[in-house]
């Protein structure tokens, strides 16, 4: 698009050919090429009447003299067409209608004066082309060519001088100036189209770097060799660059870039020097400003595709300082938020549990009954605050993770077990678990570890009617050779439960999900627990997936990596009994 | 069996809900109790207490300090040191938890998972190992 605008207002920057119009041969492919023919046809055609006449041994002046105009003609479109210099062409037309003026006038429009000059006129009009003012001068021409041979009829220059043929050279101007005029009508509808889509394409223009500017958003655009070639000012704001001493420079050696650690994004790493296939969005990137300060922000790559090839990319960039500060500061309430109410909690737990046991009192059996229930609900607040707090501790990352040598099976077998006690005592699920005979002891966070299992396997056995199965498999990959695989463990907790349905399969990992079947029959559950074990994954740098069919059951595989797995120091204030078991354990060494 | 002398316990904890009812479950189960709802009153008891606790049960969060500088008091004093600490808490962060157990605290118990029975069970099992082992307590005549 800006290519067709740059052609046209260079059109318009050209001076033009007789006529105070600012658009010249505005002519189509199809119409140039047809004009292009018919010049080049005319001309052969003069050519060969002005050789015959000399071949002929009819050498008369007017055949040599017919030639010169054929010549001048063939000259002028040349020096329009290769030169586009105005004045060269104007001068050669000049020379080409003095030439004509001159045959007709010793010849009085000549043996060969008829029909055959109306092949002159296109290539003229074609060389006017443009305004109605064209038709105005060729009317002034023919009215001198008229007076001419009227002159060369009265008072007769030549002995050639046929009145006859003068009849039909005039019938033949008129014919070409009605042609003229049409085409010409032509022309000038086009032009004004052109006009209209000028002024439209104008203004979009124009709108667009209004829209552009006033954005709030920083925009860099660069070329497919990372030059930068735009930006708006919300980018010189941000970047406090001037465009003018941006423009033609490399984005990637200009801005510096660092990662959420501050650490530098080097060139091949950088997500705008890597062609994007799609989208690219990079989120708590630092940028540094021109002044060495640097700022958090949202980068959004866009490959600009023309014609099916990589142009370059449109960058958009965000500070997102604020919004992130909001959000800690949201995290670090429910932090906070979670921690008060660990006090009532504990209150609640421990002046209930006196009372069942009878500490203040002997109570009745519906008493008890329903200081329990007090319990239960008491715990499933424990639980929810406790899965609140690992999220929140997450989100702002002051987890704390120190991957131990641990055997998985193990831990998986000790998780189970926990969970099994947990579920009706008389709903009887057969539980498999299943882990390689040479399982090694990796090194993986344990609370990270059991926390997945615990969901997992709860979720497992809780979704999962009565006489169904659920199976926890553990299995070690080893690095590959090529080291294209790294180390993993994978768990694979499977069940012929209710299943996920298709149609909610894609939020099972968001905050507060619940599968609508499983809502109808179960009110217990926070809708957190996969929400936790991807987060947490996420943290780690592990992954899930899962397969789900209604009604038939569920895999969820976990991938762990082994060597991969992030120690995070976590300044954070959660704690769980395991991290306390695992920090008594270093402080007695 | 029974001893004439029951086994004091120390706990310092600034809620007084829950301290009333440590304070309530620790005397049923057979220990003699002194509350303390703050750090200051704590240190003020060891000071000038004639017979030093034989154990010490400690809040992290309180209201005038927290556990960590309470417990940097308590081993300041050599008499004082030798008193077996358990942290009942909610509110420490890991770092705090690793200095504390760096600072001898028997156990760092997590308030909210465990039940007061479960706590007490674990204080009886240190109570019960020490008194295989020669009396350190210290008497003052």
């Amino acid at each position: 698009m800006p290519k067709d605008i740059k052609k046209l207002s260079k059109r318009l920057q050209r001076k033009v050919f007789f006529g105070s119009h600012e658009i010249s041969t505005n002519t189509s492919r199809n119409e140039t090429f047809f004009l292009n023919v018919f010049s080049f046809l005319t001309i052969i055609v003069m050519f060969s009447f002005g050789y015959l006449d000399v071949a002929s041994n009819k050498f008369t002046i007017f055949g040599v003299l017919e030639m010169v105009v054929g010549l001048t003609l063939v000259l002028n479109i040349l020096g329009l067409r290769l030169t586009h210099n105005i004045t060269i062409a104007k001068r050669l037309l000049l020379a080409s209608v003095l030439t004509m003026l001159t045959v007709i006038l010793i010849t009085g429009g000549g043996e060969y004066g008829g029909i055959n000059w109306l092949f002159i006129f296109p290539p003229i009009s074609f060389l006017l082309a443009g305004k109605k003012e064209g038709v105005f001068w060729l009317f002034g021409l023919l009215i001198a060519v008229m007076g001419v041979i009227i002159l060369s009829v009265a008072f007769p220059f030549s002995s050639y001088s046929q009145a006859a043929l003068n009849g039909s050279f005039l019938a033949s101007l008129f014919a070409v100036s009605l042609c003229t005029f049409t085409y010409q009508l032509s022309v000038e509808k086009n032009e004004s189209e052109i006009y209209a889509n000028l002024e439209q394409s104008d203004r979009e223009r124009r709108e667009s770097s209004v829209i552009l500017n006033n954005l709030n958003i920083g925009v860099v655009v660069v070329d497919n060799r990372g030059n930068i070639t735009a930006l708006n000012s919300s980018a010189e704001n941000i970047l406090r660059w001037r465009s003018d001493e941006l423009i033609g420079k490399q984005f990637i050696r200009t801005i510096p870039l660092f990662n959420e650690f501050g650490d530098p994004i080097s060139a091949e790493n950088h997500p705008l020097y890597i062609k994007p296939k799609g989208i690219l969005v990079a989120n708590d990137l630092r940028i540094m400003r021109k002044d060495g300060t640097t700022f958090l922000c949202q980068l959004i790559g866009t490959p600009l595709m023309v014609s099916g090839k990589h142009r370059g990319t449109v960058s958009t960039i965000r500070d997102i300082t604020k919004e992130h500060d909001a959000e800690r500061a949201k995290t670090e309430f429910v932090t906070l938020a979670s921690h008060q109410l660990r006090t009532p909690i504990s209150a609640i737990k421990w002046l209930s549990e006196m009372l069942m046991n009878g500490d203040f009192g002997k109570l009745t059996s519906v008493q008890s009954k329903q200081i329990n229930n007090i319990l239960s609900s008491n715990e499933r607040m424990s639980t929810l605050v406790n899965e609140m707090l690992i999220v929140a501790n997450i989100d702002l990352g002051t987890l704390p993770i120190q991957p131990v040598l641990i055997d998985v099976g193990e831990v998986a077998e000790e998780v189970a077990e926990i969970e099994m006690n947990t579920i009706e005592p008389n709903k009887k699920i057969n539980l498999k678990i299943k882990a390689d005979k040479k399982l090694p002891k990796v090194y993986l966070d344990l609370t990270a570890t059991k926390t997945i299992l615990h969901h997992l396997i709860k979720n497992a056995l809780k979704y999962t009617p009565a006489n169904g199965h659920v199976s926890v498999e553990v299995i070690h990959t080893p690095a590959s050779k090529d080291k294209h695989t790294e180390e993993m463990i994978s768990i694979i907790v499977s069940d012929s439960g209710y299943g996920i349905p298709k149609s909610e399969q894609n939020k099972v990992f968001t905050k507060f999900f619940r599968s609508d079947n499983i809502k109808a029959f179960d009110t217990d559950g926070s809708g957190l627990g996969l929400y936790v074990v991807r987060s947490l994954l996420d943290y780690i740098g592990g992954r899930i997936t899962f397969d789900s069919t209604e009604n038939v059951g569920t895999t969820f595989v976990v991938k762990l990596p082994v060597a991969g797995m992030k120690t995070h120091s976590g300044h954070g204030v959660q704690t769980s009994s395991d991290i306390v078991n695992y920090l008594a354990e270093t402080a007695q060494r | 069996m029974v001893k004439a002398l029951k086994p004091t316990i120390m706990v310092i904890e600034d809620e007084t809900l829950l301290l009333q009812a440590i304070s309530k479950k620790l005397t049923l189960a057979g220990f003699d109790v002194l509350s303390c709802s703050s750090g200051k009153q704590a240190l003020d008891y060891l000071k000038n207490i004639e017979r030093l606790p034989s154990i010490i049960w400690l809040d992290y969060y309180l209201k005038d300090m927290n556990g960590l500088d309470v417990l940097n008091d308590i081993k300041k004093q050599k008499e004082w040191s030798k008193i077996p600490v358990f942290v009942v808490s909610n509110s420490a962060s890991p770092s705090k938890v690793h200095a504390m157990l760096a600072l001898g605290v028997k156990k760092y118990i997590l308030k909210a998972e465990f039940r007061l029975d479960q706590i007490i069970e674990v204080i009886e099992e240190f109570t019960s190992e020490e008194k295989t082992k020669p009396d350190r307590r210290k008497t003052n005549d």
